[in-house]
This record gives structure tokens, sequence and C-alpha cells, in this order.
């Protein structure tokens, strides 16, 4: 059932879609007040609707935007280290959203803080582009995606240091290691518009990646618009991370482990690695923040950190694994 | 359909790679483009595959203006090898084949009927049904050449334009290739090659069009193109053309002072 | 019976004059005229405790409304960032320092030679006490210093009269979901105050931070506020936007209580006891 033939292996996405559910459901059934839908009598209703369902619906949007656009962006550079986090996209949104709430901007307008990070993103996706150029090697992208990083990690850092709020210190920690805990619904009514319109628009992007496995010109003369699918592109995951940063933080390297470990079961099919990604990155936030939360009462440990932890020697295996095979 | 050029001019990094090229490429012939390195076949490919637009001239596909065909329909007509043969990803055969259908399917529209038994066309001319399941990254390099032709007949093209297709391959697999390409030409389609190897011209190419400067030094049958004044010029080298046992050969006998 | 009275008055008599010596000795020893204070606690005791003229620079946290009791006491006085270059341009002849965020400085002060008194951070009403009398005391105005002390005491114990019942819980939240920990002076105020920290009975965070999803499933008899929602312009204070807090304000007791009178050790706290005391209260007299 490797689904190297022509048809879609059903199977394979009747059963992530299954562990999606599933976990969604235990994260609101999750949390210290107890097991179960309705905790603690008639505080349960309560917690039910405004603490534990953002949290679920958020890690399950926040876990499909991070897969899918990892997925995506591997796919149109053809670049299996491709991650919004570490080509600094994530990077790119914290820094809008941070601008958004230190210029006072989301006070005034709530809306202003997605967009601050939608628009951070796709600065810092034009950036690293412009940076490696699109068609440049594996090794190119992760130092220009290095170079965005530790720009708007400096940039995060002057904002907090200007800002007169005693709090900057917190400020940094929140942003750089992500967290999905105590987020209310109407930050989910903010986000979740664009990370959904975002999740559209690289879902379209299944033929052209598919195409673009075969290199620009063969892809072109295939009938794809390559300008049109770069914007899509960036668009994409401009909106999806965007929103998602600026609500969460940077919740790092779920974009690189979903698709490759997806990916043999697809026959390495960029198309359809689009929406299984989107299922395993719903399923491995949502089910690390149940991991979390069972942890609790010994450790306080955040989601961006927990992916990191899991996601940053893999990262190096990748790294090391691709050097042997381009070296000589 | 007639594939044609005009007065193509195209400049790249300030230079004039192409500077007023003419050539035609008929329907039921196999047309071959050759020149020295950096003569520019690659660049003209391109422009009559609808890739690069030129900055002068004009190229036409049956008839129309490359420009005016709906890009839906002329990736429908034209089929593009180019001579970059690198696959992303580790795709089975088969999977790369298909990928000669997406001109024929809609927007989240999967396989049809149709696109499977071309697809099976396809795999059953290039003789690769052995290898349809396997991932093309552990292919050869003449193996990916047939798979990645299949993809191209599955496209179903009237027009097929490859870019250096037997480059890297053994002779055995460029004889089968060439004749692939004949085949499918003198069923009704026109088929236009960028070759570097010139025996292999000679033998299989109905035409031929030697560019040189930026354009046409000759245009024509075989023998009436390589000729040794002509190889001279594009070349630089002193060739000549012969016959053994009946089969066209060149041979290359010294670089020219 | 008249020989014990007169032995009695002897040793008073010798007291008083021993007393009055060491006075007189201590009064024309060299008080610091200099003083340069590198934290925001030790800032503001020493501006309440010395005359303008003798202060040379506090830091700029003294007159940042967001944090100091006393913002207006603080306009006008120097400013200094605490670099130990800053500092020595100053020619202190005492820095008062606190424990944390300074030590290079300090050490290096010390190094040079330089007066240097560190006043350990307050962690109860005790703790306020040591405070003033360490920072009076090096400042050479110790009596001012146990005048402050006095009142304070004064005022605590109007304000901590024996109480009847069980004492109402209480828990303070603050910015990124952190509350006062138990043996913190938050915790103490609250003490104080006649409240049975219930922070104290939930499991906290490594950081003092408590899920919002606890204090709603178990919430104290009175809610505690720090700081108001948008005081700040920082993503950290979310958990104080969250609109379950709405909901909590209208079915529990809240107070909006100003962190900046129980942040450090000073007689300020005074201020934060006095409005937990007549918030408990109204919670017992609401009380059937």
């Amino acid at each position: 059932m490797s689904g190297r033939g022509g048809g879609t292996p059903w199977h394979l996405f009747a059963l992530l879609a299954a562990a999606a559910g599933l976990a969604f459901a235990l994260s609101l059934a999750i949390g210290p007040s107890g097991f179960g839908f309705k905790p603690a009598g008639d505080a349960g209703a309560l917690i039910f609707w405004e603490i534990r369902l953002p949290r679920a619906v958020l890690g399950t949007l926040v876990g499909a935007t991070l897969g899918l656009s990892g997925a995506a962006l591997q796919g149109y550079l053809r670049n299996p280290l491709a991650e919004p986090s570490l080509i600094g996209v994530s990077g790119g949104a914290a820094l809008g959203a941070v601008l958004a709430i230190h210029l006072g901007l989301s006070q005034v307008l709530p809306l202003a803080l997605p967009v601050g990070g939608l628009l951070g993103a796709a600065a810092a996706l034009i950036a690293v582009a412009a940076l490696a150029g699109l068609r440049g090697g594996p090794i190119t992208l992760i130092l220009a995606g290095l170079a965005v990083s530790a720009t708007t990690t400096a940039a995060i850092s002057l904002a907090l240091n200007l800002s007169p709020n005693p709090f900057a210190a917190i400020e940094m920690v929140y942003w750089m290691m992500g967290s999905l805990a105590d987020r209310s619904l109407t930050q989910v009514w903010l986000g979740a518009p664009l990370m959904l319109a975002g999740i559209g628009v690289l879902l379209l992007l299944g033929r052209a990646l598919d195409a673009l496995s075969l290199g620009e010109d063969a892809a072109v003369s295939l009938g794809i618009d390559a300008k049109r699918t770069r914007l899509a592109l960036i668009a994409g995951i401009a909106l999806s991370v965007g929103a998602a940063t600026a609500i969460t933080g940077v919740i790092g390297f779920v974009g690189l482990l979903v698709p490759h470990a997806l990916r043999p079961w697809l026959g390495h099919r960029p198309g359809l690695l689009l929406p299984a990604s989107l299922l395993g990155g719903a399923i491995l936030v949502t089910a690390a923040d149940i991991a979390l939360r069972l942890l609790e009462p010994w450790a306080d440990v955040r989601i961006g950190v927990f992916t990191a932890l899991f996601g940053a020697p893999f990262f190096l295996w990748l790294v090391l694994k691709t050097r042997s095979e381009l070296a000589p | 359909m007639r594939l044609e050029a005009s007065g193509i001019k195209v400049w790249l990094k300030r230079r004039a790679v192409l500077n007023g090229l003419d050539l035609a490429a008929d329907r039921g012939q196999l047309t071959a483009v050759i020149g020295a390195n950096g003569a520019g076949k690659t660049t003209l490919l391109r422009v009559l595959a609808g890739l690069l637009p030129a900055a002068a001239g004009e190229a036409r596909l049956d008839g129309r203006a490359l420009a005016a065909w709906p890009r839906p329909q002329l990736a429908r007509t034209l089929a593009y090898l180019p001579q970059e043969r690198t696959i992303h990803w580790a795709l089975s055969a088969r999977s790369v084949v298909a990928l000669g259908r997406l001109p024929h399917r809609a927007l989240g529209q999967g396989e049809s009927a149709a696109d499977r038994a071309a697809i099976a066309r396809a795999i059953t001319t290039m003789d690769i049904g052995h290898l349809a399941e396997r991932p093309v990254s552990d292919m050869s390099g003449g193996e990916k050449a047939r798979v990645l032709m299949a993809r191209a007949l599955a496209q179903e093209p009237q027009v097929l334009i490859a870019d250096e297709p037997a480059t890297g391959l053994d002779p055995a697999h460029q004889l089968a290739l060439f004749r692939h390409f004949v085949t499918f030409a003198t069923s009704g389609r026109t088929v236009l090659v960028a070759l570097h190897d010139l025996s292999l011209a000679a033998r299989f190419c109905h035409k031929i069009v030697l560019v040189h400067a930026g354009r046409a030094l000759a245009a024509g049958p075989p023998e009436e193109v390589l000729t040794p004044p002509q190889l001279a010029a594009a070349y630089g080298i002193a060739a000549e053309y012969r016959t053994i046992d009946g089969l066209p050969v060149v041979l290359p006998f010294d670089v020219l002072p | 019976m008249a020989a014990g009275i007169e032995t009695a008055v002897a040793r008073l008599a010798s007291t008083v004059v021993l007393w009055l010596a060491a006075m007189m000795a201590l009064a024309s020893a060299e008080v610091p005229r200099r003083i340069v204070s590198l934290d925001l606690c030790t800032d503001q005791l020493l501006i309440e405790l010395a005359p303008p003229e003798r202060i040379a620079a506090v830091t700029h946290l003294a007159a940042d409304a967001s944090v100091s009791a006393i913002p207006d006491r603080a306009r006008g006085i120097h400013v200094t960032h605490g670099a130990a270059e800053d500092v020595l341009g100053l020619d202190p002849d005492l820095v008062l320092a606190g424990p944390f965020g300074v030590s290079p400085t300090v050490d290096l002060l010390r190094r040079l030679k330089r007066n240097v008194v560190v006043v350990p951070l307050a962690q109860d009403l005790d703790g306020v006490r040591l405070s003033i009398r360490t920072v009076a005391t090096a400042i050479g105005e110790a009596a001012r210093g146990a005048a402050m002390i006095e009142a304070f005491d004064r005022r605590l114990a109007s304000l901590t009269r024996p109480r009847h019942g069980p004492p109402p819980t209480a828990v303070i939240y603050q910015v990124g979901g952190v509350t006062s920990r138990p043996g913190s002076l938050a915790d103490a105020a609250l003490s104080a105050a006649g409240f049975h920290n219930r922070a104290g009975d939930y499991r906290l965070s490594r950081s003092g931070q408590i899920p919002l999803e606890l204090l709603v499933a178990a919430p104290p008899d009175l809610i505690v506020l720090a700081s108001a929602a948008n005081a700040y312009r920082t993503a950290a204070a979310d958990n104080l936007r969250h609109p379950v807090l709405d909901q909590l304000r209208a079915a529990r007791d809240v107070l909006e209580l100003r962190w900046q009178l129980w942040l450090c050790g000073t007689p300020h706290i005074a201020d934060a006891i006095d409005q937990l005391v007549a918030a408990r209260q109204r919670l017992q007299a609401a009380r059937p």
C-alpha cells in the first residue's frame, strides 16, 4: 500500500483523518482540572468552551498549517530541508506580530495582529527567495534561511528591548518557544479565517508541485503557470504561517518532520503529500500538546521546545544525509 | 502540425544568442537542430516550446503565433523534453509517466479511463512495463531516459521537442530512442530534436538545421547540410560525410586552425 | 528596697549616657553624601529616607509609573542605568544594590574599594523591616528608618485586627499566568490581610504559573489582578485579556491591586494590605 500506483491511497487518508479526529477529541478531554468533556462541575462548561475548545482547535489548525506549509515549501523548492521555521518565515511572522503589538496597532484593531504576522512572513519568504534564488541547492537555502532567521530574531530582541513594558524577557520566550496554552476563542476567530484561506490556497498547488518534479521548464510545458504558482505559494504560506505564528509564537520542525515521515507512504508524490501533511501536522501538534498537558505536573515545557527536541536532531541527521548524497 | 520560426532574435546577458533565425519542422518528419556548444540550440528549442519569448521575430505552430496559443491548449499539443533529466523525487516510473496526462486533466479531476489507457500505451511503447513500480532514483540513465520519453508520449502531443535526448546514453539506447522518434514522427507528428552526435542526426533525421552565429547556416536533408565547408564554418573541424553499408556517418578528422 | 531602686536608676543612667555617647559618636562620623542606588527597591527606600541633596542617582525605574510606587517623588533625580563607568563618574561614597542583575558592576565597584551595600529581597513583612533598617543604617538615617518601621507597624496593627471565622481564599494573578507563590512577599501581604493564599493549593509550574483552567475550575473567593489587562503592550498579557476572566468577575470578587505596591519590600505594602483588608470585609459582609 505504498501508493506508488496511479491511485490515491484512500486507506492512508482515512487512517490519518481518524487519528486527527481522535487527537482532537482527546485534546478536549484532557486538562489540569480533570479528564472528560465536562470537568469540575459548574465551571465545567466554561472550561470546555472557553479554554479547552480554543486550545484543541488551535492545535489542530496550527498543526495542519505547519505540516501543509512544510510540504508545500519542500515540493516547490524541490528540497527536503525546507520548512517555515528553518527558512526564517516563522521568525518573520513573529517579528510582524511583535511590531503590531508594540506599536499599539493591535490594541486599536485586533486584526492587525495576524495581518502583521502575514506581512512579516511574506517579507521573510521573499527575502529568502532573493538570497538563495529559487533554484539554489539545499545548503544554499538553509544558509539563506539562517541569515533571515538571525535577522528577525535580532529585530525582535531590539523591539522588545526598546519597549517600555517590564515583561520583555518573558515575551521573548513567548515568541521564540511557541505555546498553545490559555488562548481564547477570540484569538481563534482572529487567526482561523486567515489560516484557512492560506490552507485553501496551498492545497490547490498539488498539480503544480507534481509537475515541478520534472523541473521548471518541463512543468511549464505541461501547462503550469510558473508565476501564478510562485505567487500562490507565497500568499498561502504568508497567510497560514503568518496568522498561526502571530497567535502561538514559533513552533518549529513540524513542517520538516511530517512530510518526511509521510512521503514514502505516498510514493513520494508531492501533490498527495499536501493533504496528507495537513492531517499529519494536525495530529502531531495536537498529540504533542496532549503529551505536554500530561507532563504538566512534573515539567512545564512549551510546545515549541517540545517539537525542537525531536526536530533538531532529526534536522541534523537530514543535513548529514544530504551532505553525503551531494559529496563526490 | 508545422512548427516554424521566422527571424527569431533572442538576447541573453547582452549577447545576441539568436540573431534572425528561420526554421521549419514539418509533420511526419524528424528534424534535427545541430551546432557547436553555445550556438543557441537550447535557446531555440525553448523559444519553439513557448518557454522563452523572442525579442524579435515570430514562432508559429500550425500557422498560429505561439504567443496566441492558450497555455492549456499548447500543453495538450506540444511536449517538451528538457536537457535536464533530473527527477526531483523518488517517484515510481508510472507516476512520472502519469505526469504527462496533467494537461488533459482538469483541476481536481483524477485519472480517467482515457488517461490510464494513454499511460499504459506509453509504457508499452517504451518497454518499461517491468519498471513501472520502481522508483526512478534506482534507475540507470538509459532507463530514466525511456521513462521520460514515455511521459512525453503519454501527453499524446502533436509536436515533440527534445533537447539532446541521446546525450549520456549508450549506443544501444541511442539507437532504440531514435527509432522511437522516427516511428512517432512518421505516424503523423512533428518531432524536433537538438543533437551533438552528427552521425545519429545523419542516420535518422529527415531534415537537419545547422545553427551558427545565431542563424540557420543551412537547412535541408543530411547530405546537403553536412558538407565539409559548412561543417568547417559551424564547428571549426575538418569532417566528411560518408556512407558505410548504406548507413550515413560523419567522420571528424581534425580541428581546423 | 531603696537600695534596689538606686541600682536600677544607676543602671538606667549609665545606659542613657552610653547611648547618648554612641549617638554623638555616630553623629560626628561621616554620613554618605553622594549615594547611588542601582535597584528599584533600594531606590524607593532611599528616596523616602534620605534628603534629595544626598542622592547622587537612582535607576530609571524609580520614575517609571508602571513599576514604581512613588514615581512623582523620583522625578528630577539624576538617573543612572547601572553601568560601572557611569556609577564611577558620579563618584559615590555609598552604593545601594539589590541581589539581582548588577553583580558584575557590584564586584567591580568593590574591587575599586567603593562602599557597596547589597540589600536582600524582602520575602515577608520582617524582610520589609530589615530592608528599611539596612538602608537607613547604611545612609546614616537610622532614626528615620526606625520611625518608618514604627509607622509601618502601627498601620499594620490597625489593619490586622483579630478576625472571626475561616479565612477566605485569594490568589494574585499576573501577566503570563504567574501567581503569588507561598513564601513570597505577595503571599505575606495576603496572609496579613487575613486571606488564605490559594496558590499554595494549586500545583504551580516552575516559574510560578497557574493554568487558567485551574483558576476557573477551583477559583478562590477573591482574585487579585496585579495589572490592568491593557496596561502593557505585550503578548504575554494575553492571559489577562482572556474572556474567561470577565466571566470570573461576574461570579467572584475581583480586586485590581497595582503591583507597584508589593513588588518591592517598602512600607507601601501596607497600602496593598489596606485594600486587601477592605476586600475581605466586603466579602465577609456579603456572606450569609
